[in-house]
Protein backbone atom coordinates (compact mmCIF):
# COMPACT_ATOMS: atom_id res chain seq x y z
CA UNK A 1 0.00 0.00 0.00
CA UNK A 2 2.44 2.64 -1.11
CA UNK A 3 0.74 4.36 -4.03
CA UNK A 4 -1.13 7.62 -3.67
CA UNK A 5 -4.28 5.96 -4.96
CA UNK A 6 -4.22 3.41 -2.12
CA UNK A 7 -3.87 6.01 0.61
CA UNK A 8 -6.39 8.36 -1.01
CA UNK A 9 -9.00 5.59 -1.25
CA UNK A 10 -8.47 4.61 2.38
CA UNK A 11 -8.76 8.27 3.39
CA UNK A 12 -12.07 8.58 1.57
CA UNK A 13 -13.40 5.37 3.14
CA UNK A 14 -12.37 6.60 6.61
CA UNK A 15 -14.16 9.90 5.89
CA UNK A 16 -17.19 8.00 4.55
CA UNK A 17 -16.99 9.65 1.17
CA UNK A 18 -15.59 8.48 -2.17
CA UNK A 19 -13.36 9.92 -4.89
CA UNK A 20 -16.13 9.38 -7.42
CA UNK A 21 -18.99 10.94 -5.40
CA UNK A 22 -16.88 13.69 -3.72
CA UNK A 23 -19.85 14.67 -1.54
CA UNK A 24 -17.83 16.51 1.14
CA UNK A 25 -14.22 16.56 -0.07
CA UNK A 26 -13.23 16.90 -3.70
CA UNK A 27 -10.20 15.09 -5.08
CA UNK A 28 -8.49 18.44 -5.52
CA UNK A 29 -8.94 19.15 -1.82
CA UNK A 30 -7.68 15.65 -0.99
CA UNK A 31 -4.61 16.25 -3.16
CA UNK A 32 -3.97 19.57 -1.42
CA UNK A 33 -4.27 17.95 2.01
CA UNK A 34 -1.86 15.19 0.97
CA UNK A 35 0.71 17.61 -0.42
CA UNK A 36 0.51 19.77 2.71
CA UNK A 37 1.10 16.66 4.80
CA UNK A 38 4.05 15.54 2.68
CA UNK A 39 5.67 18.95 2.96
CA UNK A 40 5.06 19.16 6.70
CA UNK A 41 6.72 15.78 7.28
CA UNK A 42 9.63 16.63 4.99
CA UNK A 43 10.18 19.96 6.72
CA UNK A 44 10.12 18.38 10.17
CA UNK A 45 12.11 15.21 9.46
CA UNK A 46 14.44 16.20 6.59
CA UNK A 47 14.04 12.65 5.38
CA UNK A 48 14.83 13.15 1.72
CA UNK A 49 18.23 14.21 0.41
CA UNK A 50 18.88 15.50 -3.08
CA UNK A 51 22.14 15.72 -5.01
CA UNK A 52 22.10 18.85 -7.15
CA UNK A 53 24.65 18.86 -9.96
CA UNK A 54 25.11 22.26 -11.51
CA UNK A 55 27.62 23.91 -13.80
CA UNK A 56 27.91 27.68 -13.76
CA UNK A 57 30.32 30.47 -14.59
CA UNK A 58 28.50 32.79 -12.17
CA UNK A 59 29.47 33.13 -8.51
CA UNK A 60 25.86 33.15 -7.28
CA UNK A 61 23.15 30.88 -8.62
CA UNK A 62 19.95 29.10 -7.73
CA UNK A 63 19.75 25.42 -6.77
CA UNK A 64 16.01 25.16 -7.15
CA UNK A 65 13.32 24.62 -4.54
CA UNK A 66 14.74 22.74 -1.56
CA UNK A 67 14.39 22.95 2.20
CA UNK A 68 18.02 23.67 2.95
CA UNK A 69 21.47 22.99 1.60
CA UNK A 70 23.93 21.12 3.82
CA UNK A 71 27.01 20.37 1.72
CA UNK A 72 28.79 21.78 -1.31
CA UNK A 73 31.56 20.47 -3.55
CA UNK A 74 33.38 22.33 -6.33
CA UNK A 75 35.68 21.19 -9.09
CA UNK A 76 39.37 21.45 -8.22
CA UNK A 77 41.96 20.00 -10.61
CA UNK A 78 39.28 18.08 -12.43
CA UNK A 79 37.65 16.47 -9.41
CA UNK A 80 34.85 17.50 -7.07
CA UNK A 81 36.18 18.48 -3.64
CA UNK A 82 34.58 19.67 -0.42
CA UNK A 83 33.87 23.40 -0.12
CA UNK A 84 33.65 24.81 3.38
CA UNK A 85 30.43 26.69 4.23
CA UNK A 86 30.94 30.29 5.20
CA UNK A 87 28.72 33.29 5.83
CA UNK A 88 28.53 36.17 3.43
CA UNK A 89 28.93 38.55 6.37
CA UNK A 90 32.30 37.09 7.36
CA UNK A 91 33.49 37.40 3.75
CA UNK A 92 32.43 41.06 3.69
CA UNK A 93 34.16 41.66 7.01
CA UNK A 94 37.43 40.12 5.87
CA UNK A 95 37.44 41.83 2.47
CA UNK A 96 34.64 44.14 1.31
CA UNK A 97 35.45 43.51 -2.36
CA UNK A 98 35.57 39.73 -1.91
CA UNK A 99 33.68 39.27 -5.18
CA UNK A 100 36.78 40.43 -7.09
CA UNK A 101 38.97 37.65 -5.69
CA UNK A 102 39.60 34.81 -8.14
CA UNK A 103 40.88 31.31 -7.50
CA UNK A 104 39.96 27.72 -6.77
CA UNK A 105 36.42 27.43 -5.27
CA UNK A 106 36.98 26.52 -1.61
CA UNK A 107 33.95 28.10 0.09
CA UNK A 108 30.23 28.41 -0.47
CA UNK A 109 27.61 30.51 1.25
CA UNK A 110 23.85 30.82 1.35
CA UNK A 111 22.58 33.97 -0.26
CA UNK A 112 19.77 35.30 1.93
CA UNK A 113 18.72 37.90 -0.62
CA UNK A 114 16.21 35.47 -2.01
CA UNK A 115 13.42 36.72 -4.23
CA UNK A 116 11.59 33.38 -4.59
CA UNK A 117 11.35 29.92 -3.06
CA UNK A 118 14.63 28.73 -4.56
CA UNK A 119 17.79 28.15 -2.53
CA UNK A 120 20.53 30.51 -3.75
CA UNK A 121 24.18 29.86 -3.05
CA UNK A 122 27.37 31.77 -3.69
CA UNK A 123 30.90 30.59 -4.35
CA UNK A 124 34.18 32.06 -3.08
CA UNK A 125 36.55 32.77 -4.62
CA UNK A 126 35.40 33.24 -8.19
CA UNK A 127 36.79 30.42 -10.38
CA UNK A 128 36.44 32.72 -13.40
CA UNK A 129 35.31 29.94 -15.70
CA UNK A 130 32.46 27.46 -16.17
CA UNK A 131 32.79 25.12 -13.18
CA UNK A 132 30.90 22.01 -12.10
CA UNK A 133 29.48 21.88 -8.56
CA UNK A 134 27.57 19.36 -6.52
CA UNK A 135 25.33 20.36 -3.64
CA UNK A 136 23.46 18.18 -1.17
CA UNK A 137 20.10 19.49 0.03
CA UNK A 138 17.21 18.35 2.18
CA UNK A 139 14.44 18.51 -0.33
CA UNK A 140 10.68 18.36 -0.78
CA UNK A 141 9.00 15.10 -1.75
CA UNK A 142 7.42 14.83 -5.19
CA UNK A 143 3.85 16.19 -4.96
CA UNK A 144 0.88 13.91 -5.63
CA UNK A 145 -2.18 14.36 -7.81
CA UNK A 146 -5.36 12.42 -8.45
CA UNK A 147 -4.41 12.39 -12.13
CA UNK A 148 -1.66 9.88 -11.26
CA UNK A 149 -2.95 7.61 -8.52
CA UNK A 150 -0.48 4.81 -9.26
CA UNK A 151 2.37 7.12 -8.27
CA UNK A 152 4.53 5.57 -5.53
CA UNK A 153 4.61 7.94 -2.55
CA UNK A 154 7.93 9.69 -2.06
CA UNK A 155 8.25 8.71 1.59
CA UNK A 156 8.94 5.58 3.66
CA UNK A 157 6.13 3.05 3.32
CA UNK A 158 5.85 2.60 7.09
CA UNK A 159 5.06 6.30 7.59
CA UNK A 160 2.23 6.42 5.06
CA UNK A 161 -0.32 6.15 7.89
CA UNK A 162 0.85 9.58 9.00
CA UNK A 163 -0.07 11.04 5.64
CA UNK A 164 -3.58 9.60 5.91
CA UNK A 165 -3.94 10.99 9.44
CA UNK A 166 -2.88 14.43 8.24
CA UNK A 167 -5.48 14.30 5.47
CA UNK A 168 -8.19 13.20 7.94
CA UNK A 169 -7.17 15.94 10.39
CA UNK A 170 -7.56 18.59 7.68
CA UNK A 171 -10.76 17.05 6.35
CA UNK A 172 -12.49 17.02 9.75
CA UNK A 173 -11.24 20.54 10.40
CA UNK A 174 -12.78 21.77 7.14
CA UNK A 175 -16.08 23.60 7.29
CA UNK A 176 -18.24 20.82 5.86
CA UNK A 177 -21.27 19.02 7.28
CA UNK A 178 -18.81 16.40 8.51
CA UNK A 179 -16.77 18.89 10.54
CA UNK A 180 -15.78 17.36 13.86
CA UNK A 181 -13.13 19.20 15.84
CA UNK A 182 -12.78 16.41 18.41
CA UNK A 183 -12.07 13.89 15.69
CA UNK A 184 -9.74 16.36 14.00
CA UNK A 185 -7.74 16.58 17.23
CA UNK A 186 -7.64 12.76 17.47
CA UNK A 187 -6.15 12.42 13.98
CA UNK A 188 -3.81 15.35 14.60
CA UNK A 189 -2.34 13.49 17.60
CA UNK A 190 -1.93 10.31 15.54
CA UNK A 191 -0.24 12.30 12.78
CA UNK A 192 2.26 13.86 15.18
CA UNK A 193 3.12 10.41 16.57
CA UNK A 194 4.00 9.08 13.12
CA UNK A 195 5.84 12.30 12.29
CA UNK A 196 7.94 11.89 15.45
CA UNK A 197 8.81 8.33 14.36
CA UNK A 198 9.91 9.71 10.99
CA UNK A 199 12.01 12.40 12.65
CA UNK A 200 13.72 9.75 14.80
CA UNK A 201 14.38 7.47 11.84
CA UNK A 202 15.76 10.34 9.78
CA UNK A 203 17.98 11.99 12.38
CA UNK A 204 19.17 8.60 13.69
CA UNK A 205 19.63 6.87 10.36
CA UNK A 206 23.36 6.25 10.90
CA UNK A 207 24.15 3.60 13.53
CA UNK A 208 26.50 4.99 16.15
CA UNK A 209 28.75 1.95 16.03
CA UNK A 210 28.91 -1.26 14.05
CA UNK A 211 27.33 -4.25 15.75
CA UNK A 212 28.24 -4.02 19.42
CA UNK A 213 31.94 -3.32 18.95
CA UNK A 214 33.54 -0.26 20.42
CA UNK A 215 33.00 2.94 18.55
CA UNK A 216 35.76 3.28 15.98
CA UNK A 217 38.37 5.98 16.49
CA UNK A 218 37.85 7.07 12.95
CA UNK A 219 40.93 9.33 12.90
CA UNK A 220 43.35 6.54 13.70
CA UNK A 221 41.39 4.01 11.70
CA UNK A 222 41.40 6.22 8.63
CA UNK A 223 45.16 6.73 8.81
CA UNK A 224 45.67 2.99 9.15
CA UNK A 225 43.34 2.37 6.26
CA UNK A 226 45.29 4.23 3.58
CA UNK A 227 43.80 2.63 0.52
CA UNK A 228 45.94 1.23 -2.20
CA UNK A 229 45.87 3.99 -4.76
CA UNK A 230 45.21 2.72 -8.21
CA UNK A 231 44.17 6.02 -9.78
CA UNK A 232 43.57 9.54 -8.58
CA UNK A 233 45.49 12.27 -6.88
CA UNK A 234 45.48 12.11 -3.06
CA UNK B 1 1.64 -17.67 14.97
CA UNK B 2 -0.57 -16.02 12.35
CA UNK B 3 -0.34 -14.53 8.89
CA UNK B 4 -0.52 -10.78 9.40
CA UNK B 5 -3.40 -9.69 7.20
CA UNK B 6 -5.60 -12.78 7.31
CA UNK B 7 -4.98 -13.42 11.01
CA UNK B 8 -5.72 -9.86 12.09
CA UNK B 9 -8.83 -9.71 9.90
CA UNK B 10 -10.22 -12.86 11.52
CA UNK B 11 -9.60 -11.48 15.02
CA UNK B 12 -11.29 -8.16 14.17
CA UNK B 13 -14.27 -9.91 12.61
CA UNK B 14 -14.68 -11.87 15.86
CA UNK B 15 -14.97 -8.56 17.73
CA UNK B 16 -17.23 -6.91 15.14
CA UNK B 17 -19.55 -9.74 14.08
CA UNK B 18 -21.50 -9.26 10.84
CA UNK B 19 -19.99 -5.80 10.26
CA UNK B 20 -17.13 -6.60 7.90
CA UNK B 21 -17.31 -8.26 4.52
CA UNK B 22 -19.33 -8.18 1.32
CA UNK B 23 -22.53 -6.09 1.68
CA UNK B 24 -21.52 -5.08 5.22
CA UNK B 25 -20.68 -1.75 6.79
CA UNK B 26 -16.99 -2.14 6.00
CA UNK B 27 -15.36 -4.18 3.25
CA UNK B 28 -12.63 -6.75 3.84
CA UNK B 29 -10.29 -4.76 1.63
CA UNK B 30 -10.73 -1.58 3.68
CA UNK B 31 -10.01 -3.33 6.98
CA UNK B 32 -7.05 -5.15 5.41
CA UNK B 33 -5.58 -1.79 4.38
CA UNK B 34 -5.92 -0.51 7.95
CA UNK B 35 -4.26 -3.70 9.22
CA UNK B 36 -1.24 -3.12 7.00
CA UNK B 37 -1.03 0.55 8.01
CA UNK B 38 -0.90 -0.60 11.63
CA UNK B 39 1.55 -3.41 11.00
CA UNK B 40 3.97 -1.28 8.97
CA UNK B 41 4.02 1.31 11.73
CA UNK B 42 4.71 -1.41 14.28
CA UNK B 43 7.55 -2.88 12.19
CA UNK B 44 9.14 0.58 12.21
CA UNK B 45 8.79 0.94 16.00
CA UNK B 46 9.77 -2.58 17.09
CA UNK B 47 12.85 -4.34 15.72
CA UNK B 48 11.20 -7.70 15.12
CA UNK B 49 11.95 -8.23 11.43
CA UNK B 50 15.32 -8.05 9.70
CA UNK B 51 16.25 -8.32 6.07
CA UNK B 52 19.27 -8.28 3.78
CA UNK B 53 20.07 -6.76 0.44
CA UNK B 54 23.03 -7.96 -1.61
CA UNK B 55 24.36 -5.28 -3.96
CA UNK B 56 26.91 -6.14 -6.64
CA UNK B 57 29.74 -3.65 -6.85
CA UNK B 58 30.07 -1.63 -10.04
CA UNK B 59 33.46 -0.38 -11.18
CA UNK B 60 34.26 3.14 -9.95
CA UNK B 61 30.80 3.66 -8.45
CA UNK B 62 30.16 5.03 -4.95
CA UNK B 63 26.36 5.16 -4.69
CA UNK B 64 23.86 2.28 -4.78
CA UNK B 65 20.08 2.35 -4.32
CA UNK B 66 18.65 0.69 -1.21
CA UNK B 67 15.50 -1.43 -1.11
CA UNK B 68 12.57 0.58 0.18
CA UNK B 69 11.62 -2.13 2.72
CA UNK B 70 14.38 -1.04 5.09
CA UNK B 71 13.55 0.99 8.19
CA UNK B 72 17.02 1.16 9.75
CA UNK B 73 20.37 -0.13 8.56
CA UNK B 74 22.16 -2.23 11.14
CA UNK B 75 25.39 -3.26 9.44
CA UNK B 76 27.08 -3.48 6.06
CA UNK B 77 29.50 -6.24 5.00
CA UNK B 78 31.66 -6.81 1.95
CA UNK B 79 32.73 -9.91 0.05
CA UNK B 80 35.47 -10.02 -2.60
CA UNK B 81 33.79 -12.99 -4.23
CA UNK B 82 30.19 -11.97 -3.57
CA UNK B 83 29.56 -14.85 -1.13
CA UNK B 84 31.95 -14.72 1.86
CA UNK B 85 30.96 -11.47 3.57
CA UNK B 86 33.80 -11.28 6.05
CA UNK B 87 34.72 -7.58 5.80
CA UNK B 88 32.88 -5.01 7.83
CA UNK B 89 32.15 -1.44 6.64
CA UNK B 90 31.99 1.25 9.29
CA UNK B 91 29.29 3.96 9.31
CA UNK B 92 30.74 7.37 8.49
CA UNK B 93 29.75 10.76 7.15
CA UNK B 94 30.78 12.49 3.96
CA UNK B 95 32.97 14.70 6.18
CA UNK B 96 34.79 11.51 7.22
CA UNK B 97 35.27 10.67 3.54
CA UNK B 98 36.83 14.14 3.13
CA UNK B 99 39.19 13.46 6.05
CA UNK B 100 40.38 10.31 4.34
CA UNK B 101 41.08 12.30 1.18
CA UNK B 102 39.84 15.60 -0.24
CA UNK B 103 39.54 13.97 -3.65
CA UNK B 104 37.89 10.81 -2.31
CA UNK B 105 35.73 10.60 -5.41
CA UNK B 106 38.77 9.64 -7.52
CA UNK B 107 40.41 7.35 -4.96
CA UNK B 108 40.11 3.62 -5.66
CA UNK B 109 40.84 0.79 -3.24
CA UNK B 110 40.93 -2.95 -2.82
CA UNK B 111 37.64 -2.90 -0.97
CA UNK B 112 35.31 -0.30 0.59
CA UNK B 113 35.81 0.57 4.27
CA UNK B 114 33.18 3.18 5.05
CA UNK B 115 29.56 3.81 4.16
CA UNK B 116 27.09 6.66 4.38
CA UNK B 117 23.32 6.74 3.89
CA UNK B 118 21.68 9.35 1.71
CA UNK B 119 17.98 9.90 2.55
CA UNK B 120 16.21 7.96 5.28
CA UNK B 121 15.97 4.20 4.56
CA UNK B 122 12.53 3.52 3.18
CA UNK B 123 12.43 6.53 0.87
CA UNK B 124 12.33 5.14 -2.71
CA UNK B 125 15.47 7.11 -3.67
CA UNK B 126 17.48 6.24 -0.53
CA UNK B 127 20.99 5.12 -1.34
CA UNK B 128 24.20 3.94 0.29
CA UNK B 129 27.55 5.53 -0.49
CA UNK B 130 30.72 3.48 -0.02
CA UNK B 131 34.32 4.63 0.17
CA UNK B 132 36.59 3.92 -1.51
CA UNK B 133 35.05 2.78 -4.76
CA UNK B 134 36.55 -0.31 -6.35
CA UNK B 135 38.11 -0.09 -9.82
CA UNK B 136 37.82 -3.79 -10.75
CA UNK B 137 35.20 -5.37 -8.52
CA UNK B 138 34.82 -8.67 -10.37
CA UNK B 139 32.14 -10.53 -8.41
CA UNK B 140 32.47 -8.36 -5.30
CA UNK B 141 29.34 -7.35 -3.44
CA UNK B 142 28.16 -5.67 -0.27
CA UNK B 143 25.42 -7.03 1.95
CA UNK B 144 23.23 -4.48 3.74
CA UNK B 145 21.49 -5.85 6.82
CA UNK B 146 18.79 -3.93 8.61
CA UNK B 147 15.39 -3.70 10.24
CA UNK B 148 12.64 -3.89 7.62
CA UNK B 149 8.90 -3.98 7.13
CA UNK B 150 7.16 -7.17 6.09
CA UNK B 151 4.33 -8.01 3.70
CA UNK B 152 0.68 -9.01 3.91
CA UNK B 153 1.70 -12.67 4.20
CA UNK B 154 4.41 -12.23 6.84
CA UNK B 155 3.96 -14.48 9.84
CA UNK B 156 3.96 -12.94 13.33
CA UNK B 157 3.19 -14.04 16.87
CA UNK B 158 -0.47 -13.85 17.82
CA UNK B 159 0.29 -11.45 20.65
CA UNK B 160 1.65 -8.95 18.14
CA UNK B 161 -1.77 -8.84 16.53
CA UNK B 162 -3.67 -8.97 19.83
CA UNK B 163 -1.63 -6.30 21.62
CA UNK B 164 -1.20 -3.77 18.84
CA UNK B 165 -2.87 -4.39 15.49
CA UNK B 166 -6.36 -5.28 16.67
CA UNK B 167 -6.79 -2.35 19.12
CA UNK B 168 -5.17 0.01 16.58
CA UNK B 169 -7.63 -0.96 13.83
CA UNK B 170 -10.59 -0.97 16.23
CA UNK B 171 -9.62 2.56 17.24
CA UNK B 172 -9.80 3.71 13.62
CA UNK B 173 -13.07 1.85 12.97
CA UNK B 174 -14.71 3.31 16.10
CA UNK B 175 -13.35 6.82 15.53
CA UNK B 176 -16.38 8.01 13.56
CA UNK B 177 -18.79 6.60 16.16
CA UNK B 178 -17.19 7.53 19.49
CA UNK B 179 -13.95 9.49 19.76
CA UNK B 180 -13.44 8.55 23.43
CA UNK B 181 -13.66 4.86 22.56
CA UNK B 182 -11.23 5.41 19.71
CA UNK B 183 -8.75 7.07 22.06
CA UNK B 184 -9.13 4.23 24.58
CA UNK B 185 -8.33 1.59 21.96
CA UNK B 186 -5.39 3.63 20.65
CA UNK B 187 -4.01 3.92 24.20
CA UNK B 188 -4.28 0.13 24.44
CA UNK B 189 -2.33 -0.18 21.17
CA UNK B 190 0.37 2.16 22.50
CA UNK B 191 0.71 0.06 25.67
CA UNK B 192 0.94 -3.03 23.49
CA UNK B 193 3.69 -1.46 21.40
CA UNK B 194 5.69 -0.72 24.58
CA UNK B 195 5.39 -4.33 25.71
CA UNK B 196 6.43 -5.65 22.30
CA UNK B 197 9.33 -3.21 22.10
CA UNK B 198 10.73 -4.40 25.43
CA UNK B 199 10.42 -8.01 24.27
CA UNK B 200 12.12 -7.60 20.90
CA UNK B 201 14.59 -4.79 21.51
CA UNK B 202 16.96 -6.57 23.91
CA UNK B 203 19.02 -8.79 21.62
CA UNK B 204 21.29 -10.34 24.20
CA UNK B 205 20.01 -12.45 27.09
CA UNK B 206 20.48 -10.73 30.42
CA UNK B 207 19.17 -13.46 32.65
CA UNK B 208 20.66 -16.52 34.20
CA UNK B 209 22.58 -17.59 31.09
CA UNK B 210 25.13 -14.86 31.66
CA UNK B 211 25.16 -14.76 35.43
CA UNK B 212 25.28 -18.43 36.31
CA UNK B 213 28.14 -18.79 38.78
CA UNK B 214 29.14 -22.28 37.94
CA UNK B 215 29.13 -21.61 34.28
CA UNK B 216 31.09 -20.48 31.35
CA UNK B 217 31.61 -16.81 32.24
CA UNK B 218 34.65 -17.62 34.45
Amino acid sequence: MNTYGDIRNTFYQMFRDSPTDQVFITTTQADNFANKGLRDMAQAAWYKDAEVDIASSATEFSLGEHIRCWRGEGTVAGTLQYMKPISKESLIQSFRRFETVTGVPRHWFLDYNRVDENVRVGIYPDPGTLTAYKFYCYTWPTPVTSAATSFELDMPDWAVAGLMYYMLWQAYLSDTKRQDLDLAAFYRDLYYEVRDLLIGASKGRMPSYPDRHKQLNLGASLRARSPEIITGTP
Amino acid sequence: MAVVQAGALAKIKDLLPDQIGANRTRSDEFVQNLIMLAMRQLWSMVPMLYGEQTISMVANQHGYTLDSEFVRIKRVRYADDGSDFQYHLAPATLDDFDRASRSWRTIRGIRPDLYYLLSTPGVPTASIYVYPAVASPGGAAIKVIGQRIGTTTSVVNDDVLDKFVVPYVLSLLYSTRDTRLARRFMDEARDGASELRSRFADELPTGQDRDFDGGWTK
